[in-house]
């Protein structure tokens, strides 16, 4: 059985785990519309990754949120769709810091 | 892309001329064999398997980028490859932290074999002291470049 010192523990750890993954989530990733774009220009992601100088594995990640852009990058990809970086990159979370 | 294809040239010519320099040590090597102080057999094996891994290795190379001279559509892949942000940002970030780890775990060397044996102690020591030395060189020229 279950004490409740033990429930109070675990709850916690569960909201303080919680917060400390939506915390690292909001610093670390910036949304992109890549996916969507690429859906509308019919392009798979070998070919945009070619057409930008990039790994198709890196467009992986920026479409997944696990890396983030450099400013070189990010332009050379809105160039690509006719757009503006914040057209392509949502920064609205990173403002928030 | 013709800047880089005169790198790649570049890079053949040097890996050619690495790969017959270790092929004529390692002729040097087992001619002289005899007149060398006797070695252990795992030793001796172990220098024949470098020789031949960086030999390989290199070979490995010239083809590589020689296949890249004749093609351009490999020519650019490994260009891309080469200049991949992300690639190099975990090639930075795993050369850190693994020379961290290196540092650490030479340190704890360093420490248990002080109780154990001079010689490996001192071995230790100047494998720590060598390896900080270049993590500090290496820190203030990226202070002086960026």
């Amino acid at each position: 059985m279950q004490s409740i010192l033990d429930i109070k523990c675990k709850a916690y750890y569960t909201k303080n785990a919680k917060h400390a993954l939506q915390k690292r989530s909001r610093r670390r990733t910036v949304k992109t519309r890549i996916p969507e774009l690429r859906k509308k220009h019919k392009l798979s992601q070998e070919e945009l990754a070619l057409a930008v100088g990039v790994t198709r594995q890196t467009i992986t990640s920026l479409e997944c949120g696990k890396y983030t852009a450099s400013l070189v990058l990010a332009y050379k990809i809105a160039k690509y769709f006719g757009l503006t970086i914040e057209e392509v990159f949502d920064f609205s979370d990173v403002e928030d810091l | 892309m013709d800047k880089y294809k005169e790198k790649i040239r570049k890079r053949i010519l040097v890996m050619t001329i690495i790969l017959i320099i270790i092929a004529v040590i390692y002729f040097m090597f087992s001619l002289f064999i005899t007149s060398l102080p006797s070695v252990p057999d795992f030793i001796r094996g172990f220098h024949m398997g470098s020789f031949v891994g960086v030999e390989l290795v290199l070979v490995y190379c010239i083809a590589k980028y020689a296949a890249g001279l004749r093609k351009d559509e490999v020519l650019k892949k490994l260009y891309i490859e080469e200049n991949d942000e992300r690639t190099k940002l975990i090639k930075q970030k795993s050369g850190a932290i693994g020379m961290e780890i290196c540092m650490l775990g030479l340190s704890i060397g360093t420490i248990t074999a002080g109780f154990l044996d001079t010689k490996v102690f001192f071995s230790l020591l100047g494998a720590l002291a060598f390896t900080a030395l270049v993590r500090g060189l290496i820190k203030v020229y990226c202070h002086f470049s960026m």
